[in-house]
């Protein structure tokens, strides 16, 4: 007998499956995204695939100075360790902001770079991220979720980590009256691909790299079954109620409790990640986040703050907070000594009042109210000085809004003495410059800006034109093809065409005019001639 | 000389008819009185109809004039509200108070 329930569920089993049904972290979706870090280098924040502004922009590397300057003197040199570095510009502002207020403690420090990706940390080598603090560097290839090593026990008086404990295993659990369930997830493509299916059965993530093109084509089939043995199971919520999904952090928690053992006496941590803050709905669907070719899930927060609370080791939060960039401390010391300042720099106050006047100055500037939108960055900028990423928005409302080419390249060159890898400072001083006609000027500027991001469109538009001042007009129509070739999302579709018409037309009357000096170049003038 | 009794038949005679007329103008004075009754009553209730008509036209266009009333008042605060300088001044207003927050819980410290 036909079944309607079963014929409309059919759908869901399309497509070839390329493994068994198995935990998500093991799933090929999340295998594949994960080998994308192993492959890739800085480029995937100077083209703000990852956005990285938000962790690095130097805000969190001076509240870290200052919660380690309120943990006391040191009797020894300093360690610190930087887990999931990335990018590399936390610790390269950290050591700035250390460098300017405590330089005693900066002479003797040892920053340890860490990240699971070798070429991650040749990447900042090869950009020279941290060349400025080179004698204080060490870089170890480490992964956070793996064993840690003994020699770090013990070893650091500060640990950092942005966005890296939303990389960190996961189990996605549904938990309520009828039990705990697992989702388990299989794969499937729209063809069979067996290269991908005999990959798939070595263990770990980074030869699968090859296969990041078909990661969009993946369809992740799941299902719930009940859960086996889990890792810190004592973390879960009792098993009663309506069934609601949890994200079970246990990659987070098993890294912050090795983060405990390797702090010093009053060594304290430092974990910024996004996340949530209360128990899903049952109603919810857990989602995961793409950042360029890898994914990350929002930290469970509410299940760390349980867990650690009871821990032995201070574990700071603020009294109130909002928003989605969360920060938490652990301190091997009295809990009193950090609280305040904590609650001060982590808080709902600070979290308002950064947001509130940046808010308000991008909305100024959809109404076209540049001034007022200057006054709010004004008020903005004063809290935090040393944010490159507010000095870029801001440069571009100079360049753009206010049309104050020389402010704009000066803010531009500070935010590239905090940051000088960021490609749109760059972009922006090339066309600050372009627009005071300093077109050498903007053609440095841009081949910086492009040999740092070169899939810009808007760059390669910019580009084009400092190459049409320059007469350069195969360069020009060439930055036009690449611009066009990666402008997937069309927002200079017309002005690249626009500017490649204009060419062509220059090129075609120039071509006349001169066909049209050469087939006219003999002229009889003997009728004009006076007679003899 | 008349006859007498010719003189009282004729007289009988228009005693009848006088009686005949005064009864024939007492019927008319009754069927105009009936009448005339009947178009006050329906003249009544067409009034009172009307009147009921009238009192809910009033409300109805009392109700009215009070929507409108708030509509301007609303569009007057609407008015204000998109009013890009008291809009900025709002703005400015929350932002001040956020960055004051922010300072008076630094000054604590």
């Amino acid at each position: 007998m036909l079944d309607p329930v079963a014929i409309v569920a059919n759908g869901a089993d399309r497509g070839h499956p390329i493994e068994r049904f198995q935990p998500i972290w093991h799933s090929a979706a999340m295998r594949i995204a994960r080998s994308a870090w192993a492959d890739c280098g800085l480029a995937v924040f100077l083209q703000m695939d990852v956005p990285y502004g938000a962790t690095s922009s130097g805000r969190l590397s001076d509240d870290a100075v200052q919660l380690l300057l309120e943990t006391g003197p040191k009797s020894q040199p300093c360690r610190f360790l930087e887990i999931g570095a990335g990018s590399g510009i936390f610790a390269k502002l950290f050591l700035d902001a250390l460098k300017a207020q405590a330089p005693e403690i900066y002479d003797t420090c040892t920053y340890v770079v860490t990240d699971a990706s070798a070429k991650m940390l040749e990447s900042q080598t090869e950009y020279g991220v941290l060349s400025e603090h080179a004698a204080h560097i060490e870089t170890v290839v480490f992964d956070a979720s793996a064993p840690w090593p003994d020699e770090f026990n013990a070893a650091f008086d500060g640990v950092f980590g942005s966005y890296i404990l939303d990389s960190l295993p996961i189990d996605i659990l549904s938990i309520g009256e009828s039990g705990i369930k697992q989702m388990q997830t299989r794969c499937t493509l729209p063809v069979a691909h067996e290269a991908l299916q005999d990959a798939l059965r070595i263990p770990g993530s980074a030869h699968l790299a090859p296969f990041l093109p078909l990661a969009k084509n993946l369809q992740i089939q799941t299902r719930h079954i009940e859960a086996g043995p889990l890792p810190f199971e004592a973390a879960l919520p009792l098993a009663e109620g309506e069934d609601t999904p949890l994200v079970h952090c246990h990659g987070a928690l098993a890294c912050m409790e090795n983060i405990t053992r390797a702090l010093r006496p009053s060594g304290f941590a430092m974990l910024s990640d996004y996340g949530t803050l209360a128990p899903r709905e049952p109603s919810e669907q857990i989602e995961f986040q793409s950042f360029g070719a890898s994914a990350a899930a929002a930290v469970n927060f509410h299940q760390l703050d349980s867990w650690f609370t009871k821990g032995k080791t201070s574990y700071l939060k603020p009294e109130a907070e909002e928003g989605h960039l969360i920060t938490r401390v652990l301190y091997n010391g009295d809990k009193g000594d950090l609280s305040e300042l904590v609650d001060l720099l982590f808080g709902l106050a600070r979290q308002q009042a950064l947001r509130l006047p940046v808010e308000a100055a991008r909305e100024m500037l959809r109404a076209n109210a540049f001034e007022i939108a200057r006054q709010l960055y004004g008020k903005a900028m004063a809290l935090q000085p040393n944010n490159w990423s507010l000095a870029e928005e801001v440069a571009e409302l100079l360049l753009l809004g206010a049309k104050d080419y020389k402010d704009a390249i000066s803010l531009a060159e500070f935010g590239l003495s905090l940051n000088p890898l960021a490609p749109n400072l760059h972009r922006i001083i090339a066309q600050a410059r372009y627009h005071l006609e300093d077109i050498p000027g903007a053609a440095s500027a841009i081949s910086t800006c492009l040999r740092l991001s070169g899939a810009s469109p808007q760059s390669r538009l910019l580009q084009a034109q400092i190459q049409v001042e320059s007469d350069e007009i195969e360069g020009a129509l060439i930055s036009i093809a690449k611009g066009l070739a990666m402008d997937k999302e069309a927002d200079q579709r017309e002005a690249l065409v626009q500017l490649q018409n204009e060419i062509l037309v220059s090129i075609s009357k120039t071509a006349g005019e001169d066909l049209l000096a050469d087939v006219n170049r003999t002229r009889a003038v003997d009728g004009l001639m006076p007679r003899p | 000389m008349a006859d007498i009794n010719s003189i009282e038949k004729r007289l009988v005679k228009l005693e009848g008819k006088v009686e005949s007329f005064y009864s024939d103008m007492v019927r008319i004075n009754n069927e105009v009185h009936r009448h005339v009754t009947k178009l006050e009553d329906r003249f009544n209730r067409n009034l009172k109809d009307q009147n009921r008509v009238n009192a809910q036209d009033h409300k109805y266009i009392v109700a009215l004039e009070k929507r409108f009333g708030k509509m301007d008042k609303n569009s007057k605060k609407m008015t204000k509200q998109v009013d890009p300088r008291l809009m900025e001044r709002n703005t400015m207003k929350l932002v001040d108070q956020a960055l004051k927050a922010y300072d008076q819980k630094k000054g604590k410290r």
